[in-house]
C-alpha cells in the first residue's frame, strides 16, 4: 500500500496551519476594509488549498499528470468566468437595459454607449 | 469475484486513487461553474452586501474548524489503516462522519434562522446563490458521510483498507471547497 | 439475446458461471463489461426508434400541415414542440452517447487493452442502471399532465424556467432530472473507461500501442468530465428556478437568461466533440483493416484529437452570436470556431492518406467508414459558414443550421454506430451479418439521408426558421418551391426509416442463423480479435502480452499482411520489434 512513513505528528502540524490561516482572513474582515478582505482571502484560500493538497492529499507524491489534470480543471473554470463575466455583467447595451438592476444601483446607468 | 484489471497499475498509481482524483477533477468545474456564476453576479450587484451582513461570521468560522478537524481525523484513520489496524481506522472514520454530521446540524440551524427571518432562496439574488452553493456542498458532505460509514464497516472487518485513504481524499476536497465558500460568503461581503 | 458463455478452462470463473445461473442474474444484474455494453446498445437502439418516431411526426406535420399523421393523429403546436425537443434530446443523450461511447466503450476497451474486465465492474453496472433510470424518467415525462417538455433540447429560460410559459411544469422538471441523471451515469462510466485504459493495459502495451478508438473514447470521457460541470451547476439553478421560486435566470428579478446559455453551451460545444471523437476512432480502426495498410499518422491523429478537445472549450459562444452577446466577444469566437476545423480536417486527411495506395475491400463496415468521412466533411465545411458571425446573423436558427448539424451528427451517431456494429458484430455475437442485405441497408440509408438534408440547406438560406410547426402563415416561405423541398425531406425521411427495417431483420436473423464467425475473421491486429467470438467471461484464457503497435499491416518483413499485437516475435525479427517497441515506449 503506502511505502512512505505515515507520521501523525505531521498531520497535526498541518491541521494547526489550516486552522490558523483563516484567522488572518477573519482579522482582515474585522478591519472593515473590503479590498483588504478580498486580497487576504485570495491569498489564504490559495495557501490553504496548496497546504491541504500537498500535506493531506499528498498530490506531490503522485505522478505529475495528476497535478496537471487538477490545474487544467481550475484553468477551465477561470476560462468560463473571464469569458462569461463581461457578458453577464453588462447592464445595458444598444437598445436594451436590465430593468431589475437599475433599482440596485445608486448611480444612474450610462445611456447605451454603443 | 475479483477482476484482475482492478489491481493493475500501468499508469503508476493504484486504480482507486486514480479514479478518485478524476472524480475530484470533474467536481472542480461543478462547484467552479456555480461559484463563478455567483461571483460575476455579485460583482455586478454591490447591493448584495446588505444581505450578506446577516450571515454570522462566527458560526461559519466554527464550521470551518469542525471540517478541518474532521480532515485531521480522517488522516489519522489513514495512518491506522496503513499500519493494518482496521478497527482503529473504522473508529476514526466514524468520528470523521460525526464531524460531518455536526457540520450539517450547524448548517441546518443557520438555514432555519435565515428562513425564519424571511431570507429564502426565492427572496432574490444573493440568497438563491447562498442556498444553492451551501446546499450543493452539504449534499457532497452527506454523500461523504455515507461513504465514510460504508468504508468504516469494511475496515472494521479488516477488508479493503486502501479505501480509507481514498475516502479521505474525497473528504479533503470537500473541506477545501468549504474553505473557499467560507471566504466567498462570510469574509468577502 | 447474445450467448456469452463461460469457457470451461476459465481461471476467473470462481463462482457462478459453471451451472446455469438464472436469466435475471446473468443478463440484467451482470457486472461483465460485455453484457453491460450490450445493455447500453439495446437501450440506445430502442431509444433511437423513439427518437425516429418523433421526427417522423415532425416531418409529416411540416409536409402536410394540419393533416393527421398516420400513427399519431393531429399534431398540435404543443405536441410539435415536444416532438422536436424530444427528438433532439433523445438522439444526443439517449442514442448517440450510449451507443458510440458506452456500448462500444464498454464492450471493446477491456478487450482491446487486453484486460479481463473494466477496473470497476460494479460501478459499471451502476452507471448503466443510472442511465436506464434517466431514460425511464424521460419516457415517464410523456405521460404526466401537460405532457413532455417542449422547450427545445437547449431548454432556454425564461421559457424553460416557468410552467406558466412552457405549459409543461412537470414535464420540464422531469426532462431536466433525466438529463442530470444521464450526466451522472456518464461521469461514472467515464471513470471506468479512463482508469481501465490508463491502468489495466496489457503487459508491453505502451501508450502508443493503444488502438486509436480507445484513445478517442478516453479523450472523449475526459472532455465530458471537464466540461459538464458548469451545466450541472446550471441544471441545479434551473431546477430551483422551476420549483423553488428562485430567479437565477429571470430578468424581471435581476437574473440573466444569457447566463444559462453560457452555462449550457460551455458544455454543449465540447459535448459535440465528446460524441465526435469515438466514431472517428471507430473509423480509424476499420480503415486499416479493410485497406490492409498501416494507419497514417498515429501520433498526429492523437495530437489533433487533443488539440480539438482543448480548442473546443474556446468556441462555445458561436451558438450565441445573435443572443445579444458583446460583438467584440463574437469576433473572438468566430476566429476560434474557424480554427477548430483545422485539426478535424487533419484527422480526416490522415484517414484519406491511409487509403492512398492501399488495397481497399468494400465490405459493409468499410462502406460505413468511408461514408462517415465524406458526409462529415460536408458537415464540417458548412459549419464554417455558421462560424462566421456575420453570415450567422442570417443563418442562425434556420434550417441551414439543422442541415449542418445533421451532416455532422448523423455520421457521428448513426453512421458511426453502424460502422462499429457491422465491424464488431462477429466478435459480439459469434456470427456474421448478411453482407448483401448490409449493403442494401447502407445505400438505403445514405442516399435518402442526403435527400433529407440537402434541401434543408436551401430552405435555410431562403429563411425557413427552425422549430416552427408550419409555414402556412408566412407568404415568403409558403411558396410551392420551398414546400416541395420540405416534402422531399419528409419523403426521404420515411424512405430512410423504412430501410432501417432491413437492418433490424438482418440483425435479428443473423443472431441465430448467421454464418458462424471465427475469432479473427477480418485478419486484424488488435487484441479483441485474439479473444474468442464471442469472448467468454474473463475474455482471455491467459491475459495477452503486447509486442507491437496496432496497425502493422503489410509489413515488409512478413509473409502475411497482418501482424497481431500479441503474436510472439520470432527470433530473427525479435531484435527489430524490440527496438521498435523501445522507440515506441520512449
Amino acid at each position: 500500500m503506502s511505502e512512505h512513513v505515515v507520521d501523525p505528528g505531521q498531520y497535526i502540524k498541518t491541521w494547526l496551519i489550516l486552522v490558523l490561516l483563516p484567522l488572518f482572513s477573519i482579522g482582515a474582515f474585522l478591519t472593515g476594509s473590503r479590498p483588504l478582505a478580498i486580497a487576504v482571502s485570495v491569498v489564504i484560500v490559495l495557501i490553504s488549498t496548496v497546504v491541504a493538497m500537498t500535506r493531506f492529499m499528498e498530490i506531490d507524491r503522485l505522478p505529475s499528470f495528476i497535478s496537471y489534470i487538477f490545474v487544467t480543471a481550475v484553468v477551465f473554470v477561470g476560462l468560463f468566468f473571464f469569458m462569461v463575466a463581461p457578458d453577464v455583467m453588462k447592464h445595458d447595451g444598444q437598445h436594451w437595459f436590465k430593468p431589475a438592476v437599475q433599482t440596485d444601483q445608486e448611480a444612474a446607468p450610462a445611456a447605451g454607449h454603443r | 469475484m475479483k477482476v484482475q484489471a482492478t489491481s493493475r497499475t500501468a499508469a503508476g498509481l493504484p486504480t482507486g486513487k486514480l479514479a478518485v482524483w478524476w472524480v475530484i477533477a470533474s467536481e472542480v468545474p461543478i462547484f467552479g461553474g456555480l461559484l463563478a456564476s455567483y461571483l460575476m453576479n455579485r460583482v455586478a450587484n454591490p447591493g448584495w452586501s446588505e444581505g450578506l451582513e446577516h450571515l454570522n461570521l462566527w458560526i461559519g468560522a466554527f464550521n470551518t474548524l469542525v471540517l478541518i478537524s474532521s480532515s485531521l481525523v480522517v488522516m489519522l484513520a489513514h495512518a491506522a489503516a496503513a499500519r493494518g489496524d482496521g478497527q482503529k481506522a473504522a473508529a476514526r472514520l466514524r468520528l470523521t462522519a460525526a464531524g460531518g454530521a455536526l457540520f450539517l446540524c450547524i448548517k441546518a440551524y443557520e438555514w432555519s434562522v435565515k428562513i425564519r427571518a424571511g431570507h429564502v432562496p426565492s427572496a432574490g439574488g444573493l440568497w438563491q446563490y447562498y442556498f444553492s452553493a451551501t446546499g450543493l456542498h452539504a449534499a457532497h458532505i452527506l454523500v461523504g458521510i455515507t461513504i465514510l460509514l460504508i468504508v468504516a464497516a469494511g475496515a472494521a472487518k479488516g477488508k479493503e483498507l486502501q479505501r480509507v485513504e481514498l475516502i479521505g481524499l474525497y473528504w479533503h476536497f470537500v473541506d477545501v471547497v468549504w474553505v473557499a465558500l467560507f471566504h466567498l460568503f462570510y469574509i468577502v461581503r | 439475446m447474445a450467448s456469452i458463455t463461460a469457457s470451461h478452462g476459465d481461471p476467473h470463473a470462481v463462482d457462478h458461471h459453471h451451472e446455469e445461473t438464472n436469466w435475471f442474474l446473468k443478463y440484467c444484474w451482470s457486472t461483465d463489461h460485455k453484457i453491460i455494453g450490450l445493455q447500453y446498445m439495446f437501450t440506445g437502439m430502442a431509444m433511437a426508434l423513439m427518437g425516429a418516431f418523433f421526427i417522423y411526426v415532425v416531418r409529416m406535420q411540416i409536409a402536410f400541415p394540419g393533416h393527421p399523421v398516420p400513427g399519431f393523429g393531429i399534431v398540435s403546436p404543443a405536441a410539435y414542440n415536444a416532438a422536436a425537443t424530444l427528438h433532439g434530446s433523445i438522439m444526443i443523450f439517449w442514442v448517440a452517447m450510449p451507443l458510440i461511447i458506452a456500448a462500444f466503450g464498454n464492450y471493446i476497451i477491456p478487450l482491446m487493452v487486453g484486460a479481463d474486465d473494466m477496473v470497476f465492474p460494479k460501478l459499471n453496472r451502476l452507471s448503466y442502471q443510472l442511465f436506464l433510470l434517466s431514460a425511464l424518467i424521460l419516457i415517464a415525462s410523456f405521460f404526466v399532465p401537460g405532457g413532455g417538455f417542449g422547450g427545445a433540447w437547449t431548454s432556454y429560460p425564461p421559457l424553460s424556467a416557468s410552467g406558466a410559459f412552457n405549459l409543461t411544469p412537470m414535464g420540464s422538471t422531469m426532462w431536466l432530472l433525466a438529463v442530470a441523471i444521464e450526466f451522472v451515469a456518464f461521469l461514472v462510466g467515464g471513470i471506468n473507461f479512463i482508469v481501465t485504459a490508463m491502468n489495466a493495459r496489457a503487459r508491453g502495451m505502451s501508450f502508443t500501442d493503444v488502438p486509436i478508438v480507445v484513445w478517442m473514447i478516453v479523450l472523449s470521457s475526459i472532455l465530458f468530465m471537464m466540461s459538464v460541470g458548469p451545466l450541472v451547476a446550471g441544471a441545479v439553478m434551473l431546477l430551483m428556478d422551476q420549483n423553488f421560486g428562485t430567479h437565477f435566470f429571470d430578468p424581471k428579478h435581476g437574473g440573466d437568461p444569457v447566463l444559462w446559455q453560457h452555462l449550457f453551451w460551455f458544455f454543449g460545444h465540447p459535448e459535440v466533440y465528446v460524441v465526435l471523437l469515438p466514431p472517428m476512432g471507430i473509423v480509424a480502426e476499420i480503415i486499416p483493416v479493410f485497406s490492409r495498410k498501416k494507419l497514417f499518422g498515429y501520433r498526429t491523429i492523437i495530437y489533433t484529437a487533443i488539440a480539438t478537445g482543448v480548442l473546443s472549450f474556446f468556441v462555445w459562444a458561436h451558438h450565441q452570436f445573435v443572443a445579444g452577446i458583446d460583438p467584440r466577444m463574437a469576433n473572438v469566437f468566430s476566429a476560434t470556431t474557424v480554427l477548430i476545423s483545422i485539426p478535424l480536417a487533419e484527422m480526416c486527411f490522415a484517414y484519406i492518406a491511409t487509403l492512398y495506395g492501399s488495397s481497399i475491400r468494400f465490405a459493409v463496415p468499410m462502406l460505413w467508414a468511408l461514408a462517415f468521412v465524406g458526409e462529415f466533411l460536408i458537415g464540417g465545411s458548412t459549419g464554417i459558414f455558421l462560424g462566421a458571425s456575420g453570415a450567422d446573423i442570417h443563418l442562425h436558427d434556420t434550417y441551414f443550421v439543422i442541415a449542418h448539424f445533421h451532416y455532422t451528427f448523423f455520421p457521428i451517431a448513426i453512421i458511426g454506430t453502424f460502422a462499429g456494429l457491422t465491424y464488431w458484430f462477429p466478435k459480439m455475437f459469434g456470427r456474421h451479418l448478411n453482407e448483401f442485405w448490409g449493403k442494401v441497408h447502407f445505400w438505403g440509408t445514405i442516399i435518402p439521408f442526403n435527400f433529407i438534408f440537402i434541401p434543408m440547406f436551401i430552405n435555410g438560406l431562403a429563411g425557413d426558421p427552425r422549430r416552427y410547426y408550419s409555414y402556412e402563415h408566412f407568404p415568403q416561405l409558403a411558396t410551392p418551391g420551398l414546400q416541395a423541398l420540405r416534402m422531399t425531406s419528409t419523403i426521404a425521411t420515411v424512405v430512410m426509416l423504412g430501410f432501417q427495417v432491413v437492418f433490424l431483420v438482418n440483425f435479428v436473423v443473423s443472431l441465430t442463423r448467421g454464418r458462424k464467425a471465427e475469432a479473427n475473421p477480418y485478419q486484424a491486429n488488435t487484441l479483441e480479435w485474439a479473444a474468442a467470438s464471442p469472448p467468454p467471461h474473463g475474455n482471455f484464457p491467459v491475459l495477452p502480452t503486447v509486442y507491437r503497435a496496432p496497425y502493422e499491416y503489410n509489413h515488409p518483413d512478413r509473409e502475411v499482411d497482418y501482424w497481431p499485437q500479441n503474436e510472439e516475435p520470432k527470433e530473427a525479427i525479435a531484435v527489430v520489434s524490440q527496438a521498435a517497441s523501445e522507440e515506441a515506449t520512449r
